[in-house]
């Protein structure tokens, strides 16, 4: 299918931010978000993993958008100050989520009542489960690996830690630490609050691998039969995500998820 | 019909920002270009970013020149090679040295096609410089001026050095002699051996013009860069996948807002 693809600069209080369109030719069924991890890559991701995406997601009937958060790539400009990674988090979720919520409005506004789809991944689908939450219409959401800890957590492992555990085939947290804590435990209460509004509103899916941390079945047991759907790809962690098949994987299984949804 | 086209610029702060796609159909390359509104200096920089991973992690550094550059009055350029970032084209696996410097060529022609009135040069990072310096002699459209930062100028060692710290980083597992940070090693450029450094080396020889290196002071420079080239080197010390890069930033900022240009 012949596809439109287009940078745009977006307006928003805090300057613009660099985003891509990308839509079929033709009428477009659903306005999609696609919100990456919380990594440099910004919005096309490792391997350009996110761009692949947007282009296969675009040629399924929706129109994407995918953008560049705070001060990464083309939204280099945006003028408010960010803390660095690992501290002041709650102030930097703020700050992303406000950026999040104009750029979507921009969106959704040109979208001229498509249907939304939040689609992220790690900390975007954090971001996106946060955004659905607050949208004035029902939203589909489809998140992978979400991070659901509260967010000010210091111990969790970095980034580098969490993938040489992973590649050595164990779980990519200390399990005598979660052995202390139940999952249930870790959950933030407001990723939980933001789930218990977004799935009244629209079908909100949830994948994860067997090898990531559990955070998302204990949500599930949290929310018990409240309509979330959750996922566990085995033998498997989808985070950290840099390995070829592990991103191919997680694309395809976001692009068979749109694909449902747009039956 | 494209009914996105009209967000493709923005107006403000004294700048004009355009973000786009260029070159051939099959291959199109992102751009992203900022100058001054009015352009009060004609002179305009095209930045090289480096490879993978370190692309990624130096791609705010790259912003960070090119709307300096265009902050002081100028203009300044970033483009994704083919298969990175969002640019189409073939795989970054499938890469040369002379498919990465006929990218950059292009962003050059691309960024004198759009504002034809400013002097463009290419500005190359880490192994992007290498790039640079056979851009500049490809261009017919490039000024006879070199920015080189943090430059890698031998292929062969970069390549060599990246595949090793994957190696590192994975403890030896998963695909080692692929893969470096979750992108494809280019195994032509591998195999090219030093035939890819005798390229480079070939046109810094024919360089002549105004060449200029910003470093760190650590590691030590490893000589490969000319003695004809101006260096300024700040505090501090080079760290691979460094988020920030502050001090580096501040001198090229120095020096683009200098009398030299």
């Amino acid at each position: 299918m012949p596809l439109i693809e287009q940078p745009v600069l977006i307006p928003t209080s805090q300057g613009p931010a660099g985003g891509i369109v990308c839509e079929p030719e033709g009428s477009p069924r659903a306005a999609l978000i696609l919100l990456q991890g919380g990594g440099r890559a910004g919005r096309s991701g490792f391997s350009s993993q996110w761009a692949v995406l947007s282009r296969r997601l675009a040629a399924l009937g929706a129109t994407v958008l995918r953008y560049d958060y705070w001060k990464e790539g083309d939204s280099s400009m945006i003028t408010a100050e960010r803390y660095p990674i690992g501290t002041h988090l709650s102030a930097n979720v703020a700050r992303d989520l406000a950026l999040l919520r104009d750029v979507a409005s921009w969106f959704l506004a040109r979208t001229g009542g498509l249907e939304p789809i939040v689609v992220g991944y790690c900390y975007g689908a954090r971001l996106g489960l946060e955004l659905a939450a607050g949208l004035p219409s029902a939203a589909s959401t489809v998140l992978v690996v979400p991070y659901l800890r509260r967010i000010e957590e210091t111990d969790r492992a970095n980034w580098t830690e969490r993938m040489r555990r992973v590649h050595a085939g164990r779980q990519p947290e200390d399990q005598a630490d979660r052995a202390q804590r139940s999952a249930v435990d870790l959950l933030d209460p407001v990723a939980v609050e933001a789930f218990e509004r977004v799935v009244h509103r629209g079908p909100s899916w949830v994948l994860i691998g067997e090898r990531d941390a559990g955070e998302a079945v204990a949500l599930a047991e949290v929310l018990g039969d409240r309509g979330l759907e959750v996922e566990i790809e085995p033998d498997v962690a989808l985070y950290p995500g840099n390995e070829p098949d592990v991103q191919e994987l997680v694309r395809r299984r976001i692009e068979a998820r749109v694909s449902r949804l747009l039956a | 019909m494209n009914r996105w086209g009209d967000a493709a610029t923005w107006v403000g702060e004294g700048l004009h920002r355009e973000v786009f796609y260029f070159g051939p159909e099959k291959s199109r390359l992102y751009g992203s270009l900022y100058s001054a509104e009015p352009l009060s200096r004609h002179v305009g920089v095209v930045v090289c970013p480096s490879w993978g991973y370190e692309a990624d992690r130096t791609e705010r550094l790259a912003h960070r020149i090119a709307l300096t550059a265009a902050q002081v009055g100028g203009a300044g350029m970033i483009f994704h090679y083919p298969g990175h970032g969002d640019s189409h084209g073939a795989s970054l696996a499938d890469a040369t040295l002379d498919s990465l410097a006929d990218a950059a060529a292009c962003a050059i022609e691309e960024a004198a096609r759009r504002r034809p009135a400013i002097a463009w040069f290419p500005v190359g990072l880490m192994i992007g410089a290498a790039v640079a310096c056979i851009a500049q002699r490809r261009s017919a459209l490039a000024t006879d001026r070199l920015l080189l930062v943090q430059p890698e100028l031998s292929p062969s060692a970069y390549f060599g050095r990246l595949a090793k710290s994957a190696q590192r980083v994975t403890l030896g597992s998963g695909r080692i002699n692929e893969m470096s940070f979750a992108y494809p090693l280019p195994p032509k450029v591998l195999a090219a051996g030093t035939d890819s450094d005798a390229q480079v080396l070939d046109a810094l020889d024919r360089f002549a013009g105004d060449g200029v290196v910003v470093r760190y002071a650590n590691p030590p420079s490893d000589g490969t860069v000319p003695d004809t080239f101006t260096c300024l080197t700040v505090d501090g010390s080079w760290r691979f996948g460094a988020k920030d890069y502050p001090a580096l930033e501040l001198g090229i900022e120095e020096w683009l807002a200098g009398p030299s240009l």
